[in-house]
């Protein structure tokens, strides 16, 4: 049997490195990825189950939770988003953890994942995020699912520098990279793709 | 417009699609007339009326949105979810 391998979101669309002196686009590829949605009335009970088996404090709430081996996002009321590393188990493994409580859904080839930082990076997303990324009111504890230019985004921080991640669906990665070339590329944009 | 969803925060109203009247109640089935009502008639008042509100490019929950008419003032948003059990 042939092995599949991982392709990001962004492959295929070409490394293009710009000067990055404004902005730095890295995409995250290979994480494992899973949708994980409550059921009826056990919202409560999912977010108990989902931290203890990764080890997190995990709320209902649109907030991150990070480990060295998990990120897992609110995106909606008893609903998350989880990212794991490279681990081809790690989703069957959530799905087992979750049985009863929630529905798991393999998401490692549904979402494209970029990291973006550099000193120019607020101005940029300001162009296209609608909601108050000031560093006061939107710290790496929290999760926005929004749009940019039509496209629904998950975006979270990573650090204070500020380093931002932005998942989306993967069909709109091309769109999200003409909309980030379009906002970041005066400023001196480097896209590390492929 | 700018809606508070519970879940997300504030949000611009380009982020939710609306619905209509959240007043309304599925009446049992069978009864035509109580159904014709359901379906067709709605209030329209000029002044705070409750609204549903779905939060499409955010949290996907559905909102209920107290909304004046007259002026567009939002002063309140709370999820639908459960609101049968809580009404
Ligand atoms: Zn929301």
């Amino acid at each position: 049997m042939a092995d599949l391998v991982h392709r990001g979101g962004y492959a295929g669309l070409g490394r293009r490195v710009g000067s990055g002196d404004g902005v730095v686009a890295v995409e995250q590829a290979g994480l494992a990825a899973a949708t994980v949605i409550a059921r009826r009335g056990k919202a409560e009970a999912a977010a108990a189950r989902l931290g203890g088996h990764l080890g997190l404090a995990v709320a209902d709430a649109a907030k991150r939770a990070v480990s060295p081996a998990a990120t897992v996002l609110g995106t909606g009321p008893g609903t998350w988003l989880v990212f794991g590393g490279e681990d081809p188990g790690f989703v069957a493994g959530l799905a087992a953890a979750l049985a009863g409580l929630a529905a798991v859904i393999d998401q490692s080839d549904g979402q494209a994942v970029l990291h973006l930082s550099g000193a120019r990076l607020p101005e940029a997303l300001e162009k296209g995020v609608r909601i108050d990324l000031d560093p006061a009111r939107f710290t790496p504890e929290d999760v926005a699912v929004t749009s940019i230019a039509h496209i629904g985004v998950t975006l979270w921080k990573i650090d204070a520098a500020p380093t931002f991640a932005v998942a989306l669906p993967r069909s709109y990665a091309g769109s999200f990279r003409h909309w980030l070339e379009a906002s970041a590329g005066p400023a001196g944009l480097a896209v590390v793709s492929d | 417009m700018r809606i508070p969803c519970p879940y997300c925060g504030p949000r611009d109203s380009s982020e939710f699609a609306y619905l209509g009247d959240a007043a309304p109640r599925r009446p049992a089935d069978g009864d035509a007339a109580a159904m014709a009502t359901y379906v067709y008639l709605r209030d329209n008042p000029a002044g705070p009326m409750e609204e549903l509100w779905y939060h499409a490019y955010g949290c996907r929950a559905w909102l209920v949105v107290r909304r004046d008419t007259r002026d567009h003032a939002v002063t309140g948003a709370r999820l639908a979810a459960g609101r049968e059990a809580s009404a």
